[in-house]
């Protein structure tokens, strides 16, 4: 039992600092403006477009899908540099070599990054609230919640999958960002993914968020929960395939790294 | 003759470290294909003015603004990473000159959005692009183009002294979108915004492209923008080179230029 709780303990202090590293630089006011501004700026910019667009008051459903969009920030790019970061600063080599499960190290750096992109999205989801009439029902409240965290998670593992690569590549903001602009694009978060032709709607379901989103929005207008709690185990499958592959990828780079004697190179 | 030559020669060099940048190559490259289909995607079933109008001149110069976001705010940040800020603004050329250079360089790239923006969906999805005025929508390329440098130079010179740059150059994206009427209407802002949305140049910008795309109802408002343009533009460089005189003084009294 006391090992369970200080592999408990290990695992969140590994998160915490993890977390810290890349957001200690940053003071209060910058957090408020990257944080709460600029996703704020971003929901708004989308549901006003869409409202234009679309030619409608209801906009909850675009409110939600962007709202969930907002937490690439964290999802993508906080979870997807850690590697990168742990190269730069010369601490990558003591992490692959210590005697932790590099499972439990490699997830670790996912998880505060969760948490902090559900504020992105709260964050959002309050700026639909106040901005552009998104309501769900208060009783939906656990269920939508639930659907969130699960959306962060997928997000997050297709986060950890690309930063793998950052042992392969020297910019990985580049993927990052095309990640980033994939999900963007083909999660139905701004147009209805029926308007993709079909071969491009299995790479909407092939990435995560998609089946968060449509969840979600089934979650706002009571839509039957067994469509729901399907959607929300599948997002979860998927989230964990990517974790699994992220993983599997991560210790084929670091063999091959090995091997050439490149762990650091630049 | 020497300012022209540095000029010159730090635009080359912009150019070239600019390319050198995946990310960079990224964001003229590959952002505004995404952009243009996620517009089209959007605004599919609208008419023609429509898609002309905000799919292709908005999506160019989304992808436009973004460039200079990540590339002119981004290089001051570069420039101290490297450790040669402080070479830069000691050199016996000035600041200004080689600042001017650089951001001239990225706004030249930025032209390559736009381009790859047009022939994307013009050729994809077979979209003819007729132009009522050839000649006028080159001017209002020109200047839309030329109007990015001084917003640019102040967005680099704010910049300058904020130890804080990845982290603001994000957040200068939006505003900009949504206040300049680049993919929707800016009728659609509350009034007290428009305001703002006029004192950018952005907004001149894209209403001067549009109406020469589609035909123009009053050459005398088409001029009237125009020199809203210019004045606007006149105006972010005389504050930038103010600003500019102000850094230098900062800098040197604090020390703190390079930094981190």
């Amino acid at each position: 039992m006391g090992k369970i709780v200080d592999r408990i303990q290990s695992f969140v202090r590994q998160s915490m600092l993890s977390f810290k590293s890349l957001f200690a630089w940053l003071d209060p006011k910058i957090y408020i403006l990257v944080k709460v501004i600029n996703p704020a700026l971003q929901l708004m910019f989308f549901c006003i477009l869409l409202s234009y667009v679309y030619k409608t008051d209801d906009l909850t459903p675009w409110v939600i899908g962007n709202a969930f969009i907002l937490c690439t920030f964290n999802a993508m790019f906080g979870v997807g540099i850690t590697l990168i970061a742990e190269r730069f600063y010369g601490t990558l080599k003591m992490v692959i070599v210590s005697p932790t499960n590099s499972f439990v190290i490699f997830f670790a750096r996912a998880f505060f990054h969760v948490l902090d992109a559900s504020i992105t999205v709260i964050v959002g989801l309050v700026v639909g609230f106040i901005f552009f009439n998104f309501r769900i029902p208060i009783e939906n409240i656990p269920i939508f919640t639930l659907t969130l965290l699960c959306c962060m998670y997928a997000a997050a593992c297709l986060g950890l999958l690309v930063g793998s690569f950052g042992l392969l590549v020297t910019d990985i903001n580049m993927l990052l960002n095309i990640a980033s602009m994939m999900l963007l694009f083909f999660s139905g978060a701004n147009f209805p993914i029926d308007r993709l032709p079909v071969v491009l709607q299995k790479i909407s379901y092939a990435l995560p968020m998609t089946r968060s989103i449509e969840a979600g929005r089934l979650v706002a207008s009571q839509g039957p929960i067994e469509a729901i709690s399907k959607l929300i185990f599948m997002e979860f499958i998927v989230g964990t395939i990517y974790l699994v592959i992220g993983y599997v990828v991560l210790k084929i780079l670091e063999r091959v790294a090995y091997k050439n004697a490149t762990l650091e190179v630049y | 003759m020497y300012n022209m030559y540095a000029i010159k020669s730090s635009c080359l060099l912009q150019i070239v470290q600019s390319f050198s940048r995946a990310t960079f190559k990224f964001c003229i490259l590959v952002q505004p294909i995404f952009y243009s289909l996620m517009m089209y995607m959007i605004y599919q079933g609208y008419s023609h003015e429509h898609i002309i109008s905000y799919v292709i001149i908005g999506s160019g110069l989304l992808s436009l603004w973004s460039s200079v976001c990540f590339s002119s705010a981004g290089d001051i940040q570069r420039e101290r990473d490297m450790g040669t800020l402080e070479l830069i603004m000691t050199s016996p050329v000035d600041f200004k000159v080689i600042l001017f250079g650089k951001i001239i360089g990225n706004t030249l790239l930025g032209l390559i959005p736009l381009l790859i923006s047009f022939i994307f969906i013009t050729l994809f999805f077979k979209i003819s692009f007729d132009v009522a005025h050839l000649e006028l929508l080159i001017l209002s390329l020109l200047l839309t183009v030329i109007s990015f440098i001084p917003i640019s130079l102040l967005i680099a010179c704010c910049l300058t002294l904020s130890r804080q740059v990845r982290a603001l150059m994000n957040c200068i994206e939006y505003p900009i979108y949504i206040l300049c009427g680049i993919v929707f209407p800016i009728e659609l802002l509350p009034v007290w915004t428009r305001v703002f949305s006029y004192i950018l140049a952005p907004t001149w910008g894209a209403k001067l492209i549009r109406s020469s795309v589609f035909g123009i109802d009053s050459m005398q408002m088409f001029w009237m923008n125009v020199l809203s343009i210019v004045l606007v533009s006149a105006f972010y460089t005389i504050i930038s080179l103010l600003l500019l005189k102000k850094i230098d003084k900062l800098t040197r009294i604090n020390a703190t230029l390079g930094v981190h």
